[in-house]
C-alpha cells in the first residue's frame, strides 16, 4: 500500500510517498525519516498557552520539547490547560516534566517577567 | 533627543537591522516600538516553524524573537516601548508617549513598521455588520496573548498561512472550524500548513469559494458561502448557509505605509511598500526600510536577512553619505514584483533579488537579463505565487549601465 503525504519538516512541503516502508520524493534526510515515522507512528510538536500568574501577560506560550504522538495531542492539550505557572519564567524553562504521560516535557516559549 | 540611527518598529525587522548596524560599529542606536514589549507579531505566533534557515531548528515565534530580544539587551541599544512615531523626515523623527512629544535627531532612519491585515472593507463582503468578524491576526492576538476566545463555531475566509494556523489554533482551543474558504483555485498557504493545520483536524478547504453574505444583527449568526467561476463570480446554485458565531478574514497583508506616504517616499504600486535599492535605501536620503513594510515576506528568516542588509546599508551611510547612479530592476514575464527595484552603482557585494511569480508554474526557468543579454539563468522544480523566490547575483555579473529584467517561463500547472 502506498501512502502519500505532505512533508511538514520545513516550508518546502515535499510530496512524499511511502510504499513497503520505502520513502520516495523527499529532498533531505529529515524528510525521509519524518515520512517513515509518519506511516508508523505520526508525531507532532504541540504549541499552546498556559495561564501565567502574576506576569506581565495573562498567558505564557509553551511547546512540547519534542514531538508527541499525534493520537495523544488532545490529552496533552487537556493536561496543559490544567497547568498554572507563576511569573517570572525564562524561555526554555520546564513547565511540566512529563506531559500526559508521554515522557515529553512542556517548556516555556518566551521569557515573561513579573508585573 | 539624538541618535545616530533610529529604527522604527521593534519586530523582527527592526531588531535585526539594529543589531546588524550595531555589529558594524554604529553604537548610538534607538529602537521605537508602539507595543509594550519587543517582538512584534512574533509574540502572538506561538506555533513552531520559525528559524529553520537561520538557526537550523524549529522555533516558535516567541523563541525566535527572544533570541533577538536577549541580544539587544546585551548590546546597549536603547529601546523606547509604548511609543508611537507620528512623523518622519530626513534627519528627524517625531514620536509621542505618556511623557509627551519627543523630537529625535537622527543620522539615519530605518523604517521597520511591518504590515497590517486587509479587512472586510477591503474585499466588500455584503451583508449585515454584526460583531464576531475579525481579521485572523487580531483573533490570534486575542487567543494567544490575551486569553480570549472570540467564538465557538468558525468559518475562515482566506487560506493564507495565518488563516490555516488559526484554523488549527481554534480547533485546539475547543472551537469548531466549519470550513476554510479560498477565492482562488489554489491556496496561498504553505503546503505543510494545509497538511498539519487542516488535514490533521479534518477541516475542509473549499477552493474557488467565497463568503457572499453575512447574517446576524447584534452578533454573527451565519455566513453564506458560494463557489465562484473563473472570473470570481459567485455561482447562485452553489450558495449554502453555514451557521457560525465567528468569521475570520485572512485575505492578505499590506505594508504599513502611513509614515512612508506622509514622507513622500517613492512607492512600488505592486508591493505597496517603498522602492528600495540593494542596501534597502529608499528614495529619501538616509531613510532605509526593511521587512514587511517593504514587501510581505512568507518567512521571518527572510525578514531577518533583509533587515541585516538594511542595517549594513544604514551603517555605511553613516560612515559616508554617498549616493551613486542607479539602474532599474523590472519585473518581466510572469513576475509580479522584484525587490530591490533599483541598484545603486557601484555594486560591491552580491545582490539578493527577492520576487514572486504571478501564477503557479512547473519547471520554471528564471532569467536575469539586461538589454536582451542574459546575466543568469536558474531552474527550479516549481514556482508558486505564495513562495518568494530568492536569487543572488555577484557584482561581476552586473553591467555598468542599463536596466535589469527578471523573467520566469515554465509549464502551466
Amino acid at each position: 500500500m502506498t501512502k502519500t503525504m505532505t512533508c511538514i519538516v520545513c516550508p518546502m512541503g515535499c510530496q512524499i510517498s511511502v510504499a513497503e516502508g520505502e520513502a520516495r520524493g523527499y529532498s533531505c534526510p529529515r524528510g525521509k525519516s519524518w515520512a517513515e515515522q509518519e506511516v508508523s507512528k505520526p508525531m507532532r510538536t504541540l504549541t499552546t498557552t498556559v495561564l501565567l500568574i502574576g506576569g506581565e501577560y495573562p498567558l505564557l506560550p509553551v511547546r512540547t520539547q519534542l514531538p508527541v504522538p499525534k493520537s495523544k495531542l488532545m490529552d496533552c492539550l487537556r493536561h496543559a490547560n490544567s497547568l498554572r505557572v507563576e511569573a517570572p519564567v525564562e524561555v526554555g524553562q520546564v513547565i511540566c516534566p512529563d506531559l500526559a504521560e508521554t515522557g515529553v516535557s512542556l517548556i516555556a516559549a518566551r521569557t515573561a517577567g513579573g508585573q | 533627543m539624538k541618535a545616530d540611527l533610529v529604527v522604527i518598529g521593534g519586530g523582527p525587522a527592526g531588531m535585526g537591522a539594529a543589531l546588524e548596524a550595531h555589529r558594524l560599529g554604529v553604537k548610538d542606536i534607538l529602537i521605537i516600538e508602539r507595543d509594550f514589549s519587543l517582538g512584534g507579531i512574533l509574540q502572538q505566533c506561538i506555533h513552531n516553524g520559525f528559524g529553520l534557515h537561520l538557526f537550523g531548528e524549529e522555533l516558535t515565534g516567541g523563541e525566535y524573537a527572544q533570541r533577538f530580544i536577549d541580544e539587544l539587551a546585551a548590546s546597549g541599544i536603547r529601546v523606547l516601548t509604548d511609543t508611537m512615531v507620528m512623523e518622519v523626515d530626513s534627519g528627524w523623527v517625531r514620536a509621542v508617549n505618556t511623557q509627551g512629544v519627543l523630537e529625535i535627531e537622527a543620522g539615519a532612519i530605518i523604517l521597520a513598521m511591518g504590515c497590517r491585515e486587509r479587512t472586510r472593507g477591503a474585499i466588500n463582503i455584503p451583508g449585515t455588520r454584526p460583531a464576531g468578524i475579525y481579521t485572523a491576526g487580531a483573533a490570534q492576538r486575542l487567543i494567544n496573548m490575551e486569553g480570549f476566545l472570540p467564538g465557538r463555531r468558525a468559518v475562515i475566509l482566506g487560506s493564507g498561512d495565518i488563516g490555516l494556523i488559526m484554523a488549527r489554533r481554534l480547533t485546539l482551543e475547543g472551537a469548531k472550524v466549519e470550513a476554510v474558504a479560498e477565492l482562488m483555485p489554489w491556496s496561498n498557504g504553505l503546503a505543510r500548513n494545509i497538511a498539519q493545520c487542516l488535514e490533521d483536524f479534518n477541516i475542509p478547504l473549499l477552493l474557488s469559494h467565497t463568503v457572499v453574505d453575512i447574517h446576524g444583527t447584534k452578533h454573527l449568526e451565519g455566513v453564506t458561502l458560494a463557489q465562484v467561476d473563473e472570473s470570481f463570480r459567485p455561482l447562485p446554485d452553489s450558495r449554502r448557509y453555514i451557521p457560525c458565531d465567528l468569521l475570520l478574514l485572512s485575505v492578505g497583508l499590506l505594508p504599513e505605509n502611513e509614515l512612508s506616504q506622509k514622507l513622500g517616499i517613492e512607492m512600488d504600486p505592486v508591493t505597496n511598500g517603498p522602492l528600495v535599492d540593494q542596501n534597502l535605501h529608499t528614495s529619501i536620503n538616509g531613510i532605509f526600510a526593511c521587512g514587511n513594510v517593504v514587501h510581505v515576506h512568507d518567512l521571518v528568516d527572510f525578514v531577518t536577512l533583509e533587515s541585516r542588509r538594511a542595517g549594513a546599508g544604514a551603517a555605511a551611510w553613516l560612515r559616508k553619505s554617498y549616493r551613486g547612479q542607479t539602474m532599474a530592476v523590472t519585473p518581466g514575464e510572469n513576475i509580479s514584483y522584484v525587490v530591490p527595484q533599483r541598484l545603486t552603482l557601484p555594486v560591491q557585494e552580491d545582490v539578493t533579488f527577492l520576487f514572486r511569480v504571478k501564477r503557479p508554474l512547473n519547471k520554471p526557468v528564471f532569467t536575469i537579463s539586461t538589454q536582451g543579454e542574459q546575466l543568469l539563468m536558474l531552474r527550479r522544480p516549481v514556482a508558486l505565487p505564495a513562495e518568494m523566490v530568492e536569487i543572488k547575483l555577484s557584482p561581476g555579473k552586473i553591467p555598468a549601465g542599463g536596466d535589469i529584467t527578471i523573467d520566469c517561463r515554465g509549464e502551466e500547472r
